[in-house]
């Protein structure tokens, strides 16, 4: 049993939950949720949280458990069926429509109407009032939700899941992107609905928020509960942050090679680059060979960071050099001339679905085969044939349309894309996101070659063994600015996580 | 294999009709007829390889009827005042070019959805066509015009049917050998690929929406002389046989997709269609919804089996 379990029975609650899409994701999980209570599921990536939000909210079946609403077994055969049982999940602005009104968002799909269809006006204005109403808001139902804010936005998004589930709501890092008043009008929200009975899943790195809101905590380690805990016992932060990572020893991975101590000059310095609202004054020098890891939580400015870099957006202020050389590309097409890479951390964006895997390699490359009047097929295929064999991709896949490959497949096809266009400096976002073990070790592989080769890299990943496979320094932000440096002995797991998350950091100190 | 197959159907089409009007109406085979059919869809056929490259791109292209109207009156024009036809077919793919560029330009510059601009740019033309003619059909052309459509090459190969393989061989090799062929699939495929890439894909697409326009301004001259005089009021509702031929083909409205060989075909398919109809002996009428059916039964196989493609990924 899980200590402090509640005398009253759980409004919803999972029991023995597995599930398996390559690899066990979820390996029987129980948990339970309680009227009245905000209950925090923490995890790092690929712990199976989202996994067990879309079994709970009826998107995805398990393969074994059950689940029990109000002590009832249940089983969801999609998302209609959880609203039934009074289970939604709040998806930020996605079911939103943006040229609608509020109150025609609120209830959208489920409008009462009278025969033959008809909308019946009058009571959409009285339902509407009265959700309005429950939950505490004071937004102008007849506005359009694009004057709205984001935080409002999202208000009305939980207002709707609301009106629909009575039982459970689920919010996946819901104040990421909002600000700080917008955060405190949330929690006053989120505990008017508490105050009402209902039972709320949070799901948020943010100990911080945790701390003020949750009343019980959950934490899920590879696929696993690892951890529990309730408010009654106050919280022990430090220990949480280990549950996340567990105890996993450091030869478990390998760690980056050391390579000869580099005296070169830097490839690549930043000075006091600064995007409003992403990222303030970031100082970073990275050395020809070496892999800087940028490491952080969700919303903490590096995916923007680095789509700066490669000219996707553009610094307001400092500067960037290249080998010495002060640069600001104005766009991508800049930034490739200039010798620059990059990997996006969702791949859809960067592949073109039709053209076969071969073309997918070279498409940053073609003037090099090709000029005005001329595609050289040969020279072609013998650089794309040389890059895919050099990033593990086997022979018959190359001439397959890059839609018919494997996530791990097309991972290596963007790296195979900067190795036929050589680049002084690649940025990585997230290189091995939903790919497999061995996928993931190959282009590892690949990586450190690369570095060998004296390619200088910035590699941004939510995942700390990735970071302490491949860099020996690694750079940690926080909320936008570079919280910590670590490198050498003082490079763990454990060092990351508290640098990320301030809370950590002082319950550590204490 | 599905893959093989859907290549494969717009030829197959092709070669069934062609059997089956052969078998049921004798006249069908008659050199007479089949030159007909040739000279009757090369406008068309001309203009839709142009749309092939728009649509592989991802973009398209309403504006070609209107577009090829006005070429036509410049070829015509041009004949008035140069005696020498090369020239006046010169000067209307020239002028052509130049309105595929307004059209580019308008995509790439001013950010206007390629279906937006050139709905815009099908009645700019259009009324542009009317007004430099004051509506008037622009006549008094030399005699030897009408040669252009109706004539053969030492007797045999008709000149429009000489302008068809010219331009599908052109466009062939540029959309499989060349730098440009390569993007305009990449371009349609996954346009921010594209530009991750560092790809400059707004002269890219530019330089489409230009030789789309080169290839609309020779076929409206072809048009001319096939009328004997510049009509501003010529090729209304091409757009749409194209965009219908390029589906048939095996393009998609989406991009990525399409085929200069798969183009011709669909644009036969229609020839034949209405060919073979009016020697059967049916209302022009009925014509029009069979090849509305068509055109719904080939892009509806086609998603079906996308769809069930599709599941089939997901499942896996």
């Amino acid at each position: 049993m899980p200590p402090g379990a509640s005398p009253v029975a759980p409004v919803v609650e999972v029991l023995g939950i597995d599930k398996s899409f390559a690899a066990p994701v979820l390996q029987s999980v129980s948990a339970a949720f309680h009227a009245g209570e905000i209950h925090a599921v923490l995890g790092m990536n690929g712990a199976g949280k989202s996994t067990l939000m879309k079994i709970i909210a009826g998107v995805v079946a398990p393969d074994g458990g059950e689940i029990r609403v109000q002590g009832r077994p249940v089983r969801f055969r999609g998302p209609r069926d959880a609203f039934a049982a009074g289970i939604a999940m709040v998806y930020q602005e996605l079911d939103l429509a943006r040229h609608l009104t509020v109150g025609e968002n609120l209830l959208l799909g489920a409008e009462p109407r009278r025969r033959f269809g008809r909308l019946d006006a009058p009571a959409e204005r009285r339902e509407i009032a009265a959700l309005l109403d429950d939950c505490g808001l004071a937004v102008d139902p007849r506005r359009p939700l694009r004057d709205l804010r984001t935080g409002e936005r999202q208000q009305v998004a939980i207002a709707k899941a609301f009106h629909r589930a009575r039982r459970l709501l689920i919010l996946d890092e819901p104040t990421s992107a909002l600000n700080a008043a917008e955060v405190e009008a949330l929690f006053a929200l989120l505990g008017r609905l508490r105050a009402r009975g209902l039972a709320i899943i949070y799901i948020s790195h943010r100990f911080d928020e945790l701390e003020r809101i949750a009343d019980r905590v959950t934490v899920l380690r590879n696929g696993r509960v690892a951890f529990t805990a309730t408010a009654e016992q106050s919280y022990d932060w430090p220990r949480i942050a280990l549950e996340m990572v567990g105890q996993a020893a450091a030869s478990e991975f390998d760690r980056a090679a050391d390579a000869p101590a580099v005296a070169a000059p830097p490839r690549l310095e930043l000075r006091a680059v600064t995007l409003r609202g992403q990222f303030e004054d970031v100082n970073l020098a990275i050395r020809p060979g070496e892999a800087l890891g940028l490491a952080g939580i969700a919303g903490d400015g590096r995916a923007a960071l680095g789509e700066c870099l490669f000219g996707l957006g553009r610094f307001d202020c400092g500067e960037v050099l290249l080998d010495g050389r002060p640069v600001a590309p104005r766009g991508p097409e800049a930034a490739v001339a200039l010798g620059l890479g990059f990997v996006p951390d969702d791949r859809a964006q960067a592949l073109c679905p039709h053209l076969p895997a071969s073309a997918n390699a070279t498409l940053a490359a073609v003037p090099r085969f090709a000029s005005w009047w001329r595609l050289r097929r040969r020279r072609e295929a013998a650089l794309a044939g040389e890059c895919l064999a050099a990033s593990a991709v086997a022979p018959p896949y190359w001439p397959l349309p890059a839609r018919a490959l494997s996530g791990g497949t097309q991972q290596k096809l963007l790296l195979a894309r900067w190795l036929a266009h050589p680049c002084r400096f690649l940025v990585l976002n997230e290189p091995t996101r939903g790919v497999d073990i061995r996928a993931r070790q190959e282009i590892h592989a690949q990586i450190d070659a690369r570095l060998r080769a004296g390619l200088a890299a910035l590699i941004i990943s939510s995942d700390l063994e990735e970071l302490l496979r491949l860099c020996r320094r690694v750079v940690v932000l926080r909320r936008g600015r570079v919280a910590r440096e670590l490198a050498g002995a003082a490079l763990t797991r454990e060092a990351i996580l508290l640098a990320a998350m301030p809370e950590v950091a002082q319950g550590a100190a204490s | 294999m599905s893959r093989w197959w859907k290549r494969l159907l717009p030829y197959t089409s092709l070669a069934i009709l062609f059997v089956a009007l052969a078998l049921s109406s004798p006249s069908f085979l008659h050199v007479g007829n089949l030159a007909t059919v040739l000279r009757q869809a090369t406008v068309v056929t001309i203009i839709a390889i142009g749309t092939t490259l728009v649509m592989i791109a991802g973009e398209i292209d309403l504006s070609v009827g209107s577009l090829s109207a006005l070429a036509g009156i410049y070829t015509a024009l041009t004949l008035q005042h140069v005696a020498a036809v090369s020239v006046a077919l010169a000067a209307g793919v020239v002028a052509g070019a130049a309105l595929g560029m307004i059209n580019g330009l308008i995509t790439t510059r001013l950010y206007v959805p390629s279906f937006i601009a050139t709905l815009g740019t099908m009645g700019i033309f259009r009324g542009w066509a009317l007004l430099a003619t004051h509506g008037v059909p622009v006549t008094n052309l030399p005699a030897g015009f009408g040669q252009v459509a109706d004539g053969s090459l030492l007797g045999v190969l008709p000149y429009p049917v000489i302008a068809l393989a010219a331009s599908a061989a052109i466009a062939y090799y540029l959309l499989g050998h060349t730098r440009l062929g390569r993007y305009c699939y990449a371009l349609g495929s996954n346009r921010s690929a594209c530009v991750q890439s560092g790809i400059a894909t707004r002269r890219y697409v530019l330089l489409i929406f230009v030789i789309a326009g080169g290839f609309t301004g020779l076929a409206g001259g072809i048009e001319a002389s096939r009328l004997i005089s510049g009509q501003p009021t010529a090729g209304l509702g091409y757009e749409l046989d194209a965009i219908a031929a390029v589906v048939i083909g095996g393009g998609t409205l989406t991009g990525g997709e399409g085929s200069i060989l798969g183009t011709i075909a669909g644009s036969f398919v229609m020839a034949l269609i209405h060919n073979g109809t009016d020697l059967l002996g049916i209302s022009p009428f009925v014509q029009e919804i069979i090849i509305g059916a068509v055109i719904v039964a080939v892009v509806g196989l086609d998603e079906l089996r996308r769809v069930r493609l599709r599941r089939w990924e997901a499942a896996a």
